[in-house]
């Protein structure tokens, strides 16, 4: 019943975007697609937040050492651009192994989001120490 | 379109409307970042400030239309993120390198 189903407004294969996604392999089950756009949404949402951070940072009179809360908030504003970039990266990449039924990629660069987040943290702590030593 | 409803449409795990509320929570964070970033952003750097809030709120507007019109009434619609997903991405981490230009603005003007 799905074939008849997706006659008519379903948009062409070739048309959607990006094509090296769906140009290749077949139609996954769609609620794979959904969860995986989720997934992608859930990355933007950690994006956001990330941002959030960065411009609270800028925004904010915090005790901490002037220079190094410039420094956190350029971190974390970096580790948004990241999480934002992997989300698409991620997006893509689960789609073209849920269309070619291969094994899905790893998390991969979201460990460099890590060490972003961590040194982001590290050099805000080390900025509040500095200020309350003086 | 007025056949059957597609199979989607009876799917117990809910994965239309979970989806259609994951799009419609980000578009909300979203607007959410552009009120923030217009409070302030337009007194760190004044009218660039005041341009990235407007993006901000453009791209807020136009995650809840692709998330309304997606799912709204399209139950039998093959999904295809693609478009919005690419513009929500891009303009996420437009805004994000906004910030850190900010950043190192405010760094160098400490440091030298």
């Amino acid at each position: 019943m799905s074939g008849t189903d997706l006659e008519g407004d379903a948009p062409v294969p070739g048309r959607r975007f990006p094509r090296h996604v769906y140009t290749v392999g077949s139609e996954p089950d769609p609620r794979f697609t959904l969860a995986n756009e989720r997934t992608f949404l859930a990355w933007i949402r950690t994006a956001l937040a990330l941002l959030a951070v960065a411009g609270a940072l800028l925004a904010l009179d915090l005790p901490v050492r002037t220079g190094w809360q410039w420094c956190g908030a350029m971190l974390f504003a970096l580790a948004s651009v990241g999480a934002a970039a992997w989300a698409w990266w991620a997006w893509a990449g689960t789609e073209r192994a849920l269309r070619l039924r291969r094994p899905l990629p790893g998390l991969g660069p979201g460990a460099g989001l890590v060490v972003l987040v961590a040194l982001g943290l590290l050099v805000l702590v080390v900025g509040l120490v500095l200020d309350e030593v003086g | 379109m007025t056949g059957r409803p597609h199979a989607l449409a009876r799917d117990p795990g809910v994965q239309l409307e979970r989806t259609a509320l994951a799009w419609r929570r980000t578009s909300l964070s979203i607007a959410v970042g552009a009120a923030f970033l217009a409070r302030m952003a337009v007194e760190a750097v004044g009218v660039a400030g005041l341009a990235a809030a407007l993006l901000c709120a453009g791209l807020a507007v136009a995650t809840a239309v692709t998330g309304a019109r997606r799912y709204g009434g399209a139950v039998r619609r093959t999904p295809d993120a693609g478009r919005a997903a690419a513009l929500a991405a891009a303009g996420v981490c437009s805004l994000g390198l906004v910030l850190v230009l900010i950043s190192c603005a405010h760094l160098a003007r400490t440091v030298l």
